[in-house]
């Protein structure tokens, strides 16, 4: 093909594309297919071609129901809400004393409302009202630990806590809340390892002694975990395991 | 919710930029994710939903792709809406890939519809045959190459203009005309191929 007919087909292609861009829309908007060929008679066979092609592709995938989006847009927030506020990047606050003012308040209140309710919320799983109270003792232990190794002990004892809810969880037969603690789990591990990974050799060696074992129970306990979980959130139980083998492979290195 | 980004920044926080929310959302603030999540969940959901099917394996993968995106958005450096979309479609082609990997260890399907899509077909066997048309057209997607099929699935599928679908892929509207034109002539072969 010489360059003169090259860029007629170059230019042909061109047109032809602008015409099903603007079908393209129209179909969008409740147009048919010989609707749009009857505004373009030069194009007509092409377009016979193209169009029905179009057409099935915009039916791929249908709109998203607006309840799908908004029970997981919750599910989402909460999430983030539970996760610590210290992601490696600072945070703006008006100083210490206010980080440490809302901890500081709720142990008051825990203290002076009886020792009962602190102990009480030990024990709840992530559907309990009284879990809100075991995150305002873990958010207020968060605050004691600056080094990294008391950073990472702290993350370990957090881990064994959601391991422990896990475990819980499936025994009493709620798989949906097992996966809530399993997400929080993998979160206080990964932030153990991240910690771990910046300690000094000899404290490195204690923490990884303690981390390694406690990833293969994570590891058996997601096993049976994902055989109990509806399908749909099988694949997430999944990507936790990934997770948590890439976490032991960095301490192995 | 109308996607914000290219508005005049004012005083009232639901008519912030987009770079905003962005720069807060690396600060780990709630209400930024919740708006982020808010604006791109539905669009990553579509977006899976052409490559795997929509329903629940599809939503479960979108909210993995946000996990993903709070673990990594020290990394992003988009301030508008097309660098964000180009970053969670990202993420969402390896949690694919990975979710392809898994399933072809474990081949059983779910025997069920496609469920809770917005669907307007209003009968169960219409749903049904709706589902099957969908799987045949993805398969014949996966006879096209990696770039032919982004642009179907963003054109077309996604509804996005060629400007915003060269931002997406990094090239020219030119180009995009181009990658279309062959797509759609080599879909309608693959098609032409499946027995009705």
């Amino acid at each position: 093909m010489d360059h003169q007919s090259a860029n007629q087909t170059s230019n042909n292609s061109q047109s032809i594309t602008e015409i099903v861009e603007s079908c393209r829309v129209r179909l969008a908007s409740g147009a048919t297919v010989e609707q749009c060929v009857a505004d373009f008679p030069a194009y007509a066979a092409e377009l016979r071609q193209l169009l029905p092609v179009v057409e099935r592709a915009q039916r791929l995938v249908p709109e998203v129901a607006p309840s799908v989006v908004e029970r997981s847009r919750r599910r989402f927030r909460a999430y983030v809400e539970a996760q610590p506020a210290d992601t490696g990047r600072p945070v703006r606050r008006s100083g210490w004393i206010w980080r440490l003012a809302g901890p500081v308040l709720a142990a008051v209140i825990l203290t002076t409302s009886g020792l009962g309710l602190a102990q009480a919320a030990n024990r709840t799983l992530p559907d309990s009202p009284l879990y809100s109270v075991k995150q305002v003792q873990e958010n207020l232990g968060q605050v004691l630990y600056v080094t990294p190794a008391a950073r990472a002990e702290y993350q370990v004892g957090l881990a064994r806590q959601r391991l422990g809810e896990l475990n819980r969880a499936e025994v009493l037969g709620k798989p949906v809340v097992a996966r809530i603690s399993a997400l929080g789990m993998l979160n206080a591990t990964e932030l153990a390892v991240d910690y771990t990974l910046k300690t000094r050799p000899a404290e490195r060696k204690v923490l990884e002694a303690r981390l390694r074992p406690l990833i293969q129970s994570e590891l058996r306990s997601l096993e049976a975990l994902a055989a109990e979980v509806p399908p749909q959130y099988t694949p997430s139980i999944r990507q936790a395991e990934l997770r948590l083998k890439q976490a032991d492979q960095r301490l192995a290195k | 919710m109308p996607l914000v980004g290219s508005r005049r920044a004012s005083d009232n926080p639901d008519d912030s930029p987009l770079a905003n929310w962005i720069d807060r959302a690396r600060r780990h603030d709630a209400d930024a994710w919740d708006r982020l999540y808010g604006l791109g969940f539905p669009q990553v959901y579509r977006y899976i939903g052409s490559k795997i099917g929509p329903g629940p394996d599809a939503e479960d993968l979108a909210e993995e792709v946000f996990l993903g995106a709070l673990q990594s958005i020290g990394a992003l450096r988009a301030t508008d809406e097309n660098g964000l979309l180009a970053w969670l479609f990202q993420i969402a082609r390896h949690k694919i890939a990975d979710h392809l990997r898994r399933k072809a260890r474990r081949p059983t399907e779910p025997l069920d519809p496609e469920l809770e899509v917005d669907d307007p077909a209003p009968t169960p066997e219409e749903q049904v045959a709706e589902s099957e048309e969908r799987r045949v057209l993805r398969d014949a997607l996966t006879g096209l190459t990696d770039e032919q099929r982004e642009v179907i699935v963003l054109k077309f599928a996604l509804g996005y203009d060629n400007t915003r679908v060269a931002a997406l892929l990094g090239k020219s509207p030119g180009a995009i005309n181009q990658l279309q034109h062959r797509a759609l002539g080599a879909l309608r072969r693959l098609l032409d191929r499946v027995p009705v």
